[in-house]
Order: structure tokens, then C-alpha cells, then sequence
């Protein structure tokens, strides 16, 4: 089969041919998929190096792992499975734990006995987003999301970033949909908090820089 | 319906219009609560703001270095052999 043809191929036909061991269907595969995994990495590991390594590792598991693949699950899903399982294994090595365990406690903003919020939750600026995202307001963005511990970090990413449903995001992340929906609630509660000292402050403020 | 259970479950809603009872009770306490409809409004700004930064190309030279690296790990043929059929582990 030429190239051209395997270009033309429905994806599941790229698959079958990469699992019989036609090397220009892994190659197709690869061109396929390579930016997704890339950007997907990035997105996970906040650094271009490690970004890479992830990127290279996903692809040598994929070509040692797709014979395993039943085609039960969307070849995507499983994709972003690897990467995310690289990603994890990446950061386990090195163990940061701590900031885990205050999101743990972050199950809500502070209420009284009878559930109401005991402070006024801070009002942002309406001012549209691509108008604020300026250099200070990205930084800060960065910094927020590199304080978020990986397994939080997945579940906004495959949920708000990348578009999966909840469903999707457990299978890929291997959990529960209830793990997957609180892990979400509080990767985005925690990455507000983070934003809120910037956002909240008057416009006037901001455009005076 | 609390400002508690608002908070519970309009994570899982934040652009949805469902026609469930409880999203019914969630819309009637956001248009009277103005702390939860202010952090409903700034929650949804958040994930505008954390979608809206851009995120990087693959790198240039990227897909080559991924290549020698498939190579290296004798999945893909190297430089100069002809291609050939890999071996690949099947479920039982």
C-alpha cells in the first residue's frame, strides 16, 4: 500500500493495517496523533522537555501495546490514557504530594449551619477574556496550573481543555465518573481561588497599567 | 435547595441547560443568591481563561527525534533497511 493511500484510509483501517505490522500504518498513526500527544503532553507535564519525553514514550508504548488494543473504546481514548499514565508515572517519581492535600479540604467555600456562604464570594471584572489576557493574567494562569497536582490536573485538562465528557475523562483517567466530577469541582474551585486576587480587582485598576 | 448543594453540583452544569429538577432548583436559587450566581460567573470565566491559553506546536524537529527514537527501540526500521513487518504482542 502506498502512502498516499494509507493517508486515505479510515482510521480504522490504519489500525488494523499497524497491528498486522505494516510499519508506514504506525508511521500513519504517528502523523496522525503526533500533535495531539504533544499539545496533550504539554498541557499534563507544564514543560517542554518533559512534554517530549512523554511524547516519545506514548508513541514506543503504543507501537509495543497495539496489539492489545480491542477497539472497544475509541483509539483516541486510549491514546490519552497513555499519555496520561506516562505523564503520572513521570510525576510519581518525584513525588509531590503536599498541595494534594489542601485541595482535599477544599471541598467548598466556608458555610453556615444552614448552607448559606459565610462571605461574599469576590465579583470578577466582565472584561472579555481575550481583552485580559494580557502577560501578568497568563502567568499567572501558568503558575495556577503548575500548583495543581497531576490528578487534578488530568480531569480539568481532559474536561475543560481537551472537551472529553465525564465519561470519557474517567475511562481515561481510570477512574470513577463521582471521582472524576469532584476531582473537576475542585481543580476548578482551586484554580478560581488562585485567580481570584487577580481578577477581582477593579477594572479602572487594570487599565491604568 | 443551599448554597452547599448549589456549589455540589453546578460544576457538572456550568454550561448546560438541563430541564432536571434539581438544574430547575439550581436556576431559581442562582437568580435570587447573588454569591452563588457570582461564583458561578467567575468559575465559568476560569475555564474561559485556562482554554483560552494557546498551547504549543509540536516542537520543530520533534518528529524526527521521535523517529530515532522508535528506531532506537526497534520500532521502526533505521536508516537504509528496507521496510519490513514488526512483531506485535497480541492479547490472548
Amino acid at each position: 500500500m502506498s502512502g498516499a493511500e494509507i493517508r486515505n484510509l479510515a482510521e480504522k483501517s490504519v489500525i488494523a493495517a499497524a497491528r498486522t505490522g505494516d510499519v508506514r500504518a504506525f508511521g500513519e498513526l504517528v502523523r496522525r496523533y503526533e500533535q495531539t500527544v504533544y499539545r496533550y503532553s504539554f498541557k499534563l507535564c507544564r514543560d517542554r522537555e518533559k512534554a517530549e519525553e512523554t511524547f516519545q514514550d506514548t508513541f514506543i508504548n503504543v507501537y509495543r501495546k497495539l496489539g492489545t488494543f480491542d477497539g472497544r473504546s475509541r483509539f483516541s481514548t486510549w491514546l490519552y490514557a497513555i499519555v496520561t499514565n506516562n505523564c503520572l508515572m513521570r510525576h510519581r517519581r518525584r513525588k509531590i504530594r503536599e498541595i494534594e492535600e489542601s485541595l482535599e479540604a477544599l471541598e467548598s467555600p466556608a458555610t453556615s449551619s444552614d448552607g448559606k456562604f459565610t462571605h461574599d464570594i469576590a465579583r470578577w471584572d466582565e472584561t472579555p477574556a481575550d481583552l485580559v489576557l494580557d502577560k501578568e493574567l497568563r502567568v499567572q494562569i501558568e503558575k495556577a496550573i503548575g500548583k495543581l497536582p497531576p490528578d487534578y490536573r488530568i480531569v480539568f485538562t481532559l474536561r475543560d481543555m481537551e472537551g472529553k465528557s465525564t465519561e470519557e475523562t474517567a475511562r481515561i483517567a481510570g477512574i470513577s465518573k463521582e471521582a472524576a466530577k469532584s476531582r473537576l469541582r475542585r481543580a476548578r474551585a482551586f484554580l478560581r481561588d488562585q485567580l481570584t486576587p487577580y481578577m477581582a480587582r477593579p477594572v479602572r485598576r487594570r487599565a491604568d497599567k | 435547595m443551599k448554597c452547599t448543594d448549589v456549589y455540589l453540583h453546578i460544576c457538572d452544569n456550568l454550561d448546560q441547560r438541563l430541564g432536571t429538577r434539581r438544574c430547575r432548583e439550581i436556576r431559581a436559587h442562582l437568580r435570587v443568591c447573588r454569591n452563588c450566581s457570582a461564583y458561578l460567573a467567575s468559575l465559568k470565566r476560569t475555564v474561559i481563561l485556562y482554554r483560552s491559553v494557546p498551547s504549543p506546536r509540536l516542537p520543530r524537529g520533534a518528529h524526527d527525534r521521535l523517529i530515532k527514537a522508535l528506531q532506537k527501540h526497534g520500532c521502526f526500521p533505521g536508516p537504509g533497511s528496507p521496510p519490513h513487518k514488526r512483531s506485535v504482542r497480541r492479547r490472548k
